[in-house]
């Protein structure tokens, strides 16, 4: 079993979680790797895309598990071949068994890139705020409001933009309500194509976040990196 | 950051206008550059297997590059003119106004206006003649070039038949007439194009001065271009597969199909060939199904060899294999083998042997019946059944007959199976007599007739269990069967019908009837003229294109459908309309 973890930009940046796995489907038949099958009536590869990423983000880190019995050179030598460009193969790992990202990631790293300037350091003062409640809105409820200063792990502003390690997985933040909050309340304005996940996370058993890539690297039996 | 990024950034469906689709080649702006628009949404127009082979047959060429644009959705439109922004190319988010060629597919009548919502977002005069050389030439293509008339004015160049040899001819000529030392001119280019064999130019061809256009058609299929490595779209497309054509033209004559005749003469790729296309598209593309297609797949006579070459390889690499316009007299159980058991779709056309007869459908209910029983033995409990109304003699006893024949099904289930669990779909549409049919001559029934026929058929269908029934509102076939046959007249009602609100008319909810009933009052025209019979010895508008069928076996079909005479299969022998297909030869067979 392999895990991918692949990067998404440019035009791909909008193609939906329903729309990627197609796309993986895809390349992996264009790679021709003998990836299994499930059984049964209509028979799917088996593919396990991690957490989902919001239509319109940017990302240097997706990741996904595909049941397939080859070396992690070989099947990122494949998959780059055969991907489209905006959804390139960075690194592999051969795993024991499915570490169901999409289940036991709990937060990410993202950029937000924007003009701050002088109003970076009033931002960059948010993460000390006990409670941020922001305007949340879902398709149920377009005026539903959500307090996400428990969700933010933690935040550094710059003149150019913002950093922040906020949950994501199961329990989430989506990163467009939380630009549409602060640029409301700051007067400042993001780059509406500007957003970037940079590194996903899960909780140790002590409670504390680590990286994605150093736990497979502590589950993997081989890797191999662009 | 641009302003196009800012407005993708807020529409729908993003990914219909940002590109970067997997075999998207990439652009260098150099050369002829050409723009292949299609209007109607992303999701349909990347759905089209014509514009995926102009597409990378232009892009193959050295001299000359391809982008694509389709019809924004509403909002993006909005947005767009809000901005001031024009209608850019998907590819390099250039204005189709700076682009040499823009080249648009219609694949439909009710497209027309789309057309104009394109070139109003584009910033580019809808009528040819008001476009100078500062613009781009304006070429039309697509199935409605059979009658290009009620459009004409709107282009320089309309393509008749198949593009993939004629749209280089034509680049090159365009590109010579620019790279010339006095000067592009664009009346001497038009001059010159117009001797590309397929080429109509309505400005120098006009119906006060005709000269024949000869519809252009690949001799060599076999050989024909095919694009293995084509645009795979990054989101759900109407048909999300691969398309590989079997053959084109059709030898079954069916007297109201227009791509029966249009799409003549008869030409077919080997198995092998088709095989090979095949696995070259899994390879390049990854899609999981491949859709084998043609106007009756059934008919298609290597189906068996094709099948017994490709399945292995498709099964290994999962991949569907579909046969979409299976007749119901060649269904076959070997070919639906390994197919998922769920629904059938059969096109009997008419309720009666008599009328089947007048249209050519040659189905009889023993087909019928042989086949559905092979299908049910099979383990299908699911069948969809076309037909037509308003066919030229229908009775209220045809009508009578499609019940007959939704009752038998059901008799057939339960002594094949013991069982009545089958449902039976019916769908009605409304027979619109298009040009180059035996029927180009026949009166369109009235709305108010339609809806009688419908509501007769419906409570009829009610008292059969398990039969559902599907029919439209006629009002969008009206305006069909008037543009199907429509004249240069008709130009006007277009344009008043966009400027007051009229586009993307093909899909129901944006329909607006009252629209282009009010456009057709005000710009003076009767519909009936378009609508009625047409007198026999008169030339009709079209008939300056030379399409291979004569007028004569039009003619002759037509008398022998009131005859409630059938026409056999060219396969059983050249019936003599005029193309003299090299596939079939003079002793008939294949």
């Amino acid at each position: 079993m392999i895990t991918l973890k692949y990067c998404k930009r440019d035009a791909l940046i909008y193609v939906s979680h329903i729309d990627l796995l197609r796309h993986m489907e895809r390349t992996l038949r264009r790679t021709d790797l003998p990836v299994a099958y499930s059984q049964g009536y209509n028979p799917h590869m088996l593919v396990n895309l991690g957490i989902t990423l919001p239509l319109g983000v940017a990302s240097a880190c997706e990741y996904v598990t595909v049941d397939v019995d080859v070396s992690p050179a070989v099947f990122l030598a494949r998959y780059n071949a055969c991907c489209p460009a905006g959804l390139a193969g960075l690194a592999a790992w051969q795993v024991p068994k499915n570490p169901n990202l999409a289940g036991v990631v709990s937060a990410a790293d993202y950029r937000f890139a924007g003009a701050l300037g002088d109003k970076s350091a009033a931002v960059g003062r948010l993460a000390a705020r006990g409670s941020y409640v922001i305007a949340y809105p879902t398709k149920k409820d377009p005026s539903a409001q959500k307090d996400v200063a428990p969700l933010l792990y933690a935040l550094r502003a710059d003149r150019e933009g913002l950093n922040v390690c906020m949950a994501a997985g199961n329990t989430t933040v989506r990163p467009q309500s939380l630009i549409a909050a602060i640029e409301s309340e700051f007067g400042v304005q993001f780059d509406l194509c500007g957003v970037t996940r940079l590194a996903q996370y899960v909780r140790t058993p002590e409670g504390a976040l680590s990286d994605v890539d150093a736990m497979l690297d502590g589950l993997a039996q081989d890797k191999a990196y662009v | 950051m641009s302003s196009y990024q800012e407005i993708w950034s807020k529409v729908d469906k993003p990914a219909r206008y940002v590109g970067g689709e997997y075999n998207c080649p990439t652009m260098r702006k150099e050369g002829v550059r050409f723009c292949m628009c299609m209007p109607d949404l992303y999701e349909v127009g990347m759905s089209n297997l014509g514009l995926r082979l102009l597409y990378h047959r232009i892009n193959d060429m050295q001299s000359a590059e391809c982008e694509r644009c389709f019809a924004p959705a509403l909002d993006c439109a909005a947005l767009l003119r809000e901005a001031n922004l024009p209608l850019p190319s998907i590819e390099t988010q250039t204005p189709l106004a700076d682009f040499d060629m823009v080249g648009f597919s219609v694949q439909y009548e009710m497209l027309y206006s789309n057309v104009l919502y394109m070139l109003d977002l584009a910033h580019i005069p809808f009528w040819a003649k008001d476009r100078d050389e500062r613009y781009p030439i304006l070429v039309a293509g697509g199935p409605c070039a059979v009658n290009p008339e009620p459009f004409a004015e709107f282009f320089d160049i309309i393509d008749i038949g198949e593009g993939e040899d004629m749209l280089p001819e034509i680049i090159e000529v365009y590109r010579k007439h620019r790279a010339s030392p006095n000067g592009y001119d664009k009346a001497a280019f038009l001059r010159d194009v117009a001797r590309v064999e397929g080429v109509y130019v309505p400005a120098l061809n006009t119906p006060e001065a005709r000269s024949v256009v000869k519809k252009r058609f690949l001799p060599d299929f076999e050989n024909a271009y095919y694009p293995e490595a084509q645009l795979v779209s990054n989101i759900e497309i109407v048909h999300d597969r691969a398309m590989v054509e079997l053959y084109r033209g059709c030898a079954n004559g069916c007297r109201f199909c227009q791509a029966g005749f249009y799409y003549r003469p008869l030409r077919y790729r080997s198995a092998q060939k088709v095989a090979d296309i095949c696995k070259g598209v899994i390879d390049r593309t990854g899609y999981a199904e491949i859709s084998l297609g043609s106007l009756s797949t059934g008919d298609y006579p290597h189906l068996r060899e094709l099948l017994h070459t490709l399945r292995p390889e498709a099964d290994r690499r999962h991949v569907n294999l579909a046969l979409p316009s299976l007749r119901l007299d060649t269904f076959d159980g070997e070919f639906s083998e390994g197919a998922r058991k769920s629904s059938l779709t059969f096109a009997p056309e008419a309720g009666t042997q008599r009328l089947r007869d007048v249209i050519n459908k040659n189905i009889t209910d023993e087909d019928i019946n042989r086949s559905l029983t092979l299908a049910f033995r099979q383990g299908y409990n699911s069948v969809k059944l076309y037909f037509m109304l308003g066919l030229p003699t229908e009775t209220d006893e045809d009508l009578a007959g499609i019940v007959e024949i939704c009752s038998r099904i059901r008799a057939l289930y339960r002594a094949e199976t013991g069982k009545k669990d089958v449902t039976v779909s019916v769908s009605c549409n409304a027979l619109i007599p298009k040009p180059l049919t035996p029927f180009q001559w026949e009166a369109q029934i009235s709305t108010q007739e339609m809806l009688r026929r419908q509501l007769l058929l419906k409570n009829a269908l009610r008292a059969v269990k398990g039969v559902t029934f599907h029919y439209h509102d006629n009002t969008v076939s009206e305006l069909e069967g008037i543009f199907a046959r429509g004249d240069r007249r008709l130009a006007k009602v277009i344009e008043y019908a966009y400027r007051h609100g009229a586009c993307f008319d093909g899909w129901t909810e944006h329909f607006k009837y009252d629209v282009w009933k009010e456009a057709i009052a005000a710009c003076g025209i009767d519909e009936r003229v378009y609508l009625d019979s047409q007198p026999l010895d008169k030339p009709l508008p079209w008939e300056f294109i030379d399409c291979g069928v004569t007028r004569g076996y039009l003619l002759r079909e037509r008398e022998r459908a009131y005859r409630n005479e059938a026409t056999p299969s060219c396969l059983k022998g050249c019936q003599g309309c005029g193309c003299k297909c090299a596939a079939i030869g003079k002793g008939g067979g294949v």
